[in-house]
Order: structure tokens, then C-alpha cells, then sequence
């Protein structure tokens, strides 16, 4: 750890060397990030390649305090949720509606892997996308979430709602049908 | 149901948390190139900078010198005419008004008396062409001229650097402008989403004005100065005073403000000014002072006839920013022995034209800025105090011989203090530039002159127009 202490005072102080260490050291954790946050690998690309300029323009303003990585993986979210803003910051609709609830049973989505996950939620629309990782991964509440996108507690409650809903109907559709041929099978 | 959901979360969180995929390779050379970009563009800012720094001292110490060599070459001229006094007897004038062609390479700094008398006898004589006017030695001639020059192409060659530099930036930004206008236009369809957008927005502008502590401007400004003054019976009654007027000049300077609050900043910066008098005159005569030989001015033209001290060989005259000490008679003067006593002094001053005491400031600011309407277009208050250093003092004569420096005010103080007032509009132009409107007041508290019978405090209002950097 004081090998990362070293190296982030490095890039401070401008080393390209240290730049690059550091730049390996996190990039694919935070390529996953981003890759969550967009909606294909292009935006997922450019995302990261915007929040690395910035961790490393700002990074001499982190004080050591709390974790390096969690300092890093919050820039990565903000790149996205400012450019989530730019881009659909025209279709904030009042989503208060109900939904019927499909189910999927746990043993179904514990057998599915991680990158077909991914292809999941990035399919998901843009803004219940923002609110179901916000929610499920940096493990934000309504309030905080409503702040970070500027909409209501209950837009985001609905939002989230209905992330849930589209990706247990996707789920259903992709694997049930395997899932039952293996039953099958079997 | 609240389980269940809990559990699909879970499962995408503990699967997604420790994902992790190589980005490919061109990531990392974009990062690089965006990176040195970044500090050569850091760089280029301060180049820039520093070059308008430089041009604005440059043009500063122009200003300087192009009015040091007026002071310096005037006195000649008026020298050779105060021996209009002494008496006239010039045996072989013709002979020496010769060197007018030719450079004078003697280098006596006295001149000559027969050559002066000489002179004077031209001068009484209407006269038209300059070249005639100065016979006194071609090679102070020569020095005035280029001098002259010199000053003048440094002047035209500030010039044109600095106005492409100012407009190719407006038209940078007009281009910004543009785009960001177009946009908005299809987004006026969703109106019921404009005030969130507008709030949006806002607050994203908010946080770019908030990042920024410093500001630095740059300021020119057209003005109009008069004055506040007061004088003592004695001094009044001996002083010209017949139409006063203010003065229309120019100043600007470089300014740099510190964001100390969420509304407020403080300034400071360079800035120089002009403040100064104009004295004209009024066609009427006083009955006590000495009566000219030129019978009346014309109509519409200002005379000049005021008393004046002679003492010591040195020629002195009460006016309203204080005692005027005259280099020597200006060109187109004359001046007569009052008739009766008028007043202290026994000599009046006559000639055409108008009077003016102009001093050079150079102020340090001091100023509070106060946010009072926060948008696009801010509004500010702006006040403050500045330390005053009277770099020039200069009286001059506006005739039909154009205009002289024909001397100084006494007893003025080089460090004086005045308070400023204003209002600022500043308009922002992009994420770091604004333009700036500023009408702003300044008032000397201190009295200029230290002589206890006069009270002379300038006072200028302009219009300062500028830009602003943040960063």
C-alpha cells in the first residue's frame, strides 16, 4: 500500500512512468464500472478514458484519507452520470406506475455469468439503468439518488422498480426456456 | 417479494462487484495524448497572457516617453519668446537667421542673444509654417522629430497586435455561442421539462463559477473629468476663473480579483488615469485688467486674460487646481501690465485659447465586489479605495498654435487617495470569459494641492469596458 501511496504522489507531481503503473493497476476494474454504466462499449471506453484525465488532473487533491480506489471508482461514476445528464437530461418522465411483477427464481440468475449480466443492465433504458446501479452497486439511497439525477424520491423508486422488472422479464426470456429444457432433460 | 428482489440484487451486485475486463490498448495513448495536451495548453494560456501584460506595459511606457519628450522640447520654444521684454536692438539679424536649412553643429547650450532678438522680431509678425517657428537649432529639431517618431511607430506597431488579438477571441466565442443556441431550440418543445433543464442547467454553470477563486480583467475606459474645488478669497481674486470645464480622457489598466465569498471578491489590480481641468475663457474684459491690443476675440473663440505673478524672472498664475509655474511665455501670448492694481499681481496674461491642467495617475485599487444578481449577466456592486500616484503634471495651452506644455502645478502631492464606486455587468462569454460593462465614480477624498488656500479634488466617471479571465 505504500507502494500505491508512492506512486499516486508520483503522478502528482506529473511522472508519465507512475501515470501509466496506476493507469494499469485500475483500468480494468474501472473499465467494468464504466462498462455497467453505458449503454455499449464505445460510450464505456470513452467514459473511462474521460475519468482517467480527470483522476489524473485532480490527483493532487486527494489527502490520502479513505480508499484510493473508491476516490477513483466515484469519478468514473460521475463522468457517467454527467454525461447521462447531457445526453437525457430531455426525457425525465413521471414514472409512478405499477407493474405486475414477473418471478425468476434465484437458481436461474445465479447460473447466468457475469458478462451476460452486463449485456443485461446495459440494455436496459438509459435512465433506470442510472438508478439500478446507483441503487444496487454504490448502494445509494432514493434521496441521495434523486440528488445525484435531480428527480423526485418516487421517480426513483418507480425507476427502480421497473429496472428490476424488465431484467427478471429479459432473464425469462433468455434462459427460462433453457432452463426448462434442462429440467427436461435431466 | 422485498426478499426476493434483495436476493436478485444481491446476485447482481456479488457478481458484478469484482468484474473487471482489460480496456483495449488506444485507451490509454488517448489518455496520454489528452494529458500533455492539457499541458501545453496550460502553457499557451500563460504565453498569452504575459504577451498582453508585456504589450500593456509597452503601450504604458509609450505613453511615458511620447509625453516626456513633449515636456522636454516645449520649453525651447517658449524660452525664445520671453525676451520679447528686454530691449530691442539687433544690428545684424539677417545674417544669423541663416541656419534655418542647415544643421546647427556648435552645441552651445546658450543661446545666443542677438539670435534670440532675432527671433523675437519674427515673432511679432503673424507667422504660418512650423519650420520657421524654430530656428533655435536644428539639431534639437532633428532629436524632437524622431523622438516624435519614434514614439509614433511604437505606437502604431501596439496598435494592430492588440486589436485581431480581442476580436478573433469575440469571434471564438460568438462561434461557441451559436452551437449552444441551436440545441435549445428543439428543446423548447418540451416546456414542461424547461424549468428542470434550466435548473440543470444553472447549477452546472454554478459549480463552473464556483471552481474558479481568481479572476483577472482588462480594462480601458473612456472618461470625463471635472473637479470639486475650493479656494481662498485672496487666491481666488487673483485666479482665472472664467469657464470651467471638465476633461475627456482615457484610462484602463490590468485588475486581478480573489473570490473571498460566496458573494464576494476583492480587487486589485494597475490602473492609470487622467484627471485634470480646462480652463477656457470669456470674451468679456475686466475693466481693472489690463486692456489687450487685440481689441476682442472673435466670436465663438475663447480669450485668455488673467493676472499673473512675475517674480524672480519666473512667471506664476493662480488657476483652479493650484499655482501654474510657467516654463517661459507660450507661443501666441502676450502680456501687459494691468492698468490699475488689480488684485496682487501686476501683469495679465492675454491670448487666445483655453487652459488646461491635466495630471497622470497611476492607481493601485483596492475595491469590494458584491454579487447582487447572480446569471447569466451578473450584477455587481463595486467599491473601494485607491492609492493614487500622480505620475504627470502638466499644464498646457490650446491656440492657434496648436497645443504647449507650457508648465507645471505647484504643490501637488504624488500620493493621494480616492474612493471608487460602481456597477459591474459582466456578461459571461464562455466557461472562463466575460465581458465586462463597468460605470464606476472615482472621487479624490484628499485635496491634490497642498497649498492651504486651494482645495482641488478631481473626480472622474467612465464606462469600463474589459474582459475577464477565471481560472
Amino acid at each position: 500500500m505504500e507502494d500505491l501511496k508512492n506512486i499516486i504522489n508520483e503522478c502528482a507531481s506529473g511522472n508519465a512512468r507512475a501515470q501509466e503503473k496506476l493507469y494499469r493497476m485500475f483500468a480494468p476494474k474501472m473499465f467494468g464500472v464504466c462498462l455497467r454504466y453505458a449503454k455499449d462499449r464505445t460510450e464505456a471506453e470513452d467514459n473511462l478514458q474521460e475519468g482517467f484525465v480527470k483522476v489524473f488532473s485532480n490527483i493532487e487533491k486527494f489527502r490520502h484519507e479513505g480508499s484510493f480506489e473508491g476516490w477513483v471508482r466515484r469519478i468514473m461514476v460521475n463522468v457517467s452520470l454527467s454525461k447521462f445528464r447531457k445526453q437525457h437530461v430531455l426525457y425525465p418522465v413521471e414514472d409512478m406506475g405499477q407493474y405486475d411483477s414477473v418471478q425468476v427464481s434465484d437458481d436461474i440468475l445465479a447460473k447466468i455469468g457475469a458478462e451476460d449480466l452486463l449485456g443485461l443492465i446495459q440494455q436496459l433504458p438509459p435512465r433506470y439503468r442510472m438508478v439500478f446501479n446507483l441503487f444496487v452497486m454504490e448502494g445509494l439511497n432514493h434521496q441521495e439518488i434523486g440528488e445525484e439525477m435531480n428527480i423526485s424520491v418516487g421517480t426513483s423508486k418507480s425507476n427502480l422498480a421497473r429496472a428490476r422488472d424488465i431484467l427478471k422479464r429479459k432473464v425469462l426470456e433468455l434462459y427460462d426456456e433453457v432452463e426448462s429444457n434442462a429440467n427436461l432433460l435431466a | 417479494m422485498k426478499e426476493k428482489e434483495n436476493n436478485m440484487d444481491n446476485i447482481f451486485r456479488e457478481k458484478l462487484k469484482e468484474f473487471r475486463e482489460e480496456p483495449p490498448v488506444y485507451v490509454w495513448d488517448n489518455i496520454q495524448a489528452t494529458l500533455s495536451g492539457q499541458r501545453r495548453k496550460k502553457r499557451m494560456v500563460w504565453y498569452s497572457w504575459s504577451a498582453v501584460a508585456a504589450l500593456l506595459v509597452l503601450a504604458f511606457l509609450a505613453g511615458w516617453y511620447f509625453n516626456d519628450t513633449a515636456e522636454r522640447t516645449t520649453p525651447r520654444v517658449a524660452e525664445i519668446e520671453r525676451v520679447e521684454q528686454q530691449d530691442e536692438k539687433a544690428p545684424n539679424e539677417r545674417e544669423i537667421r541663416v541656419p534655418d536649412n542647415e544643421p546647427v553643429v556648435t552645441g552651445k547650450p546658450e543661446y545666443d542673444p542677438e539670435r534670440l532678438l532675432a527671433e523675437t522680431t519674427i515673432q511679432s509678425k503673424p507667422k504660418t509654417g512650423l519650420e520657421e517657428k524654430l530656428p533655435v537649432s536644428d539639431e534639437n529639431v532633428q532629436e524632437e522629430r524622431t523622438g516624435t517618431i519614434l514614439a509614433s511607430a511604437e505606437l502604431s506597431l501596439i496598435k494592430p497586435i492588440k486589436t485581431p488579438e480581442i476580436s478573433t477571441k469575440k469571434q471564438e466565442l460568438r462561434h461557441s455561442l451559436d452551437k449552444k443556441d441551436k440545441p435549445s431550440v428543439t428543446e423548447k418543445s418540451f416546456t414542461w421539462e424547461q424549468k428542470l433543464m434550466d435548473e440543470n442547467a444553472r447549477q452546472l454553470a454554478q459549480t463552473a463559477k464556483e471552481q474558479s477563486g481568481w479572476k483577472m480583467g482588462l480594462n480601458v475606459s473612456p472618461g470625463y473629468s471635472s473637479y470639486a474645488a475650493r479656494h481662498a478669497e485672496t487666491y481666488a481674486s487673483n485666479m482665472t476663473s472664467e469657464t470651467d470645464d471638465g476633461n475627456t480622457n482615457l484610462s484602463g489598466g490590468i485588475s486581478v480579483q480573489y473570490k473571498t465569498g460566496k458573494k464576494v471578491r476583492v480587487e486589485s489590480g494597475i490602473y492609470y488615469a487622467q484627471n485634470g481641468q480646462k480652463t477656457g475663457s470669456s470674451p468679456m474684459f475686466s475693466g481693472l485688467r489690463a486692456e489687450a491690443d487685440y481689441v476682442a476675440a472673435p466670436a465663438g473663440k475663447l480669450y485668455f486674460n488673467t493676472p499673473v505673478s512675475m517674480e524672480n524672472n519666473r512667471m506664476a498664475m493662480n488657476s483652479t487646481a493650484g499655482i501654474i509655474e510657467f516654463k517661459g511665455l507660450p507661443k501666441g501670448a502676450e502680456i501687459a501690465a494691468n492698468l490699475e492694481s488689480y488684485g496682487l499681481y501686476s501683469n495679465s496674461l492675454m491670448t487666445r485659447g483655453e487652459l488646461s491642467q491635466v495630471f497622470d495617475f497611476v492607481e493601485i485599487p483596492l475595491y469590494l465586489r458584491y454579487l447582487l444578481l447572480d446569471s447569466k449577466m451578473d450584477v455587481e456592486l463595486v467599491g473601494g479605495v485607491n492609492a493614487g500616484m500622480v505620475v504627470g503634471n502638466n499644464v498646457y495651452i490650446d491656440n492657434e498654435y496648436g497645443v504647449q506644455n507650457i508648465g507645471k502645478t505647484r504643490d501637488i502631492s504624488t500620493v493621494n487617495i480616492s474612493g471608487t464606486i460602481g456597477f459591474g455587468l459582466n456578461y459571461a462569454l464562455g466557461r472562463n470569459l466575460s465581458l465586462a460593462l463597468e460605470p464606476r465614480l472615482n472621487y479624490y477624498l484628499n485635496s491634490l494641492n497642498r497649498n492651504p488656500e486651494v482645495a482641488f479634488r478631481p473626480y472622474r466617471v467612465g464606462i469600463y469596458t474589459g474582459l475577464y479571465y477565471e481560472f
